[in-house]
């Protein structure tokens, strides 16, 4: 087998779509209920880590995992098909504070974004299928050496047109300080690439790295994933 | 009005699982969703009588009943998938639009029955920390889920990381 990896995305990624069958056909897979408390963090650490050693051998309670993850990141429903996701909320605050992106600079960070899917056109903001998923890996540049990766999928992310704004920020949740920075887009296309030219870190860092689109009039969704940059080795 | 009319309240119900199950349904499951539905309308159902609970089911445990109907049906999912003849494997399902093509689907699986067998073989927290890692959990959410300080679970994560790739590079796989 002559399969290159090239960075821990692509060992996550190859992890999580093995599209293997149960382990022992499922006989010994933990109920749905006992995935979902230990993936929430509600069992005993023994507990979890009887789970957590199945979950490692079983390609289909990996996926089970992965979607308790996911639904446990689900917000509840909104009311009207207009309403804005929460998250939004947030960024509006952190728009206050972006003056203080003035102040940083040295290091810059890529996004490449990949998308995949297909049809669809713009969605209204009722439609969870902008909930997004994106695979995206995050990667420092000048000087840094750690890579880690940023997942999101977006299944219908090709079908959106041009005319859409992305915007892409980083976000320090310890220190109290948070600011947002507007992306450059370095290339567009199936592969998306974004350069964000002013962030500086001076220890290891985790940082919640946030792409928002635009879309239509008042319609804006974003999704958000901490994401460690650790010490240059 | 509760309690008094069951057909009622069993739309609400329905009403309210509907609500949760499309809160978090990946896209992939969207046209499961009646079926998911359903599986939490029985399970729920079954809930109530068993409790004898009046009133409504309380929303908590609604979106759990949603979440684990979700799980079960993808499983089920699954396992028919695989029992399939493979001449009906990629006919008879709605596809994933998420899910990569054939070859792509090969090396991942490939990839990924020698990534499985590699950390089997790694020492018990290390294989663990992995675990959560590959799963999408960060170090500080490591060391919070195995109860580590952050440094342990950093050194678990990354010297764990080093030995899989270390594993994967003896069976032809290069990082």
């Amino acid at each position: 087998m002559t399969v290159e990896l090239d960075d821990i995305h692509r060992l996550r990624v190859a992890f999580q779509e093995d599209a293997g069958q149960a382990l022992d056909d499922g006989a010994h897979c933990p109920s749905a209920e006992r995935l979902i408390d230990a993936e929430a963090g509600s069992l005993a650490r023994p507990e979890l880590s009887r789970v957590l050693d199945h979950v490692g051998q079983c390609p289909a309670c990996t996926d089970a995992w992965r979607l308790a993850a996911s639904a446990r990141n689900a917000t509840e429903p909104e009311t009207g098909p207009t309403s804005m996701p929460r998250r939004i909320l947030r960024w509006r605050r952190w728009s206050v504070l972006e003056p203080l992106v003035a102040a940083a600079a040295g290091l810059a960070i890529i996004v490449g974004i990949g998308m995949t899917g297909e049809g669809g056109g713009v969605r209204s903001a009722g439609d969870e299928r902008l909930m997004i998923e994106v695979e995206s890996p995050v990667r420092l540049i000048d000087g840094a050496t750690s890579e880690l990766p940023i997942a999101w999928q977006w299944p219908d992310a090709a079908a959106i047109p041009d005319r859409i704004a992305y915007r892409v920020s980083v976000r320090e949740p310890d220190g109290g300080k948070s600011w947002h920075r507007s992306a450059e887009i370095i290339a567009d296309g199936p592969r998306m690439r974004y350069r964000i030219p002013s962030l500086r870190l001076t220890a290891p860092s985790t940082l919640e790295v946030c792409v928002e689109v635009t879309q239509k009039r008042d319609l804006r969704f974003e999704r958000c994933r901490p994401v460690d940059f650790l010490d240059p080795q | 009005m509760s309690g008094t009319d069951p057909l009622a309240d069993d739309g609400k119900l329905r009403a309210a699982l509907d609500q949760a199950v499309r809160a978090m349904c990946p896209a992939w499951m969207r046209d499961d969703i009646d079926d998911i539905v359903q599986r939490g309308m029985l399970a729920a159902m079954r809930h109530r009588d068993k409790t004898e609970r009046k009133g409504p089911l309380p929303a908590s445990y609604l979106w759990k009943v949603a979440k684990t109907a979700m799980i079960d049906e993808m499983r089920r999912q699954r396992r028919h998938h695989q029992d399939a003849p493979l001449e009906d494997q990629d006919s008879g399902l709605t596809p994933r639009t998420d899910m990569p093509g054939p070859e792509r689907a090969m090396e991942s699986r490939e990839v990924g029955i020698e990534i499985r067998r590699c950390l089997a073989a790694l020492p018990g927290d290390r294989r663990q920390a992995v675990t959560l890692f590959l799963l999408g959990d960060r170090v500080p959410e490591v060391a919070a889920r195995k109860g580590w300080n952050r440094k342990r679970a950093s050194n678990l994560v990354y010297r764990g990381l080093e030995s899989l790739r270390e594993c994967l590079r003896q069976k032809g796989i290069e990082s």
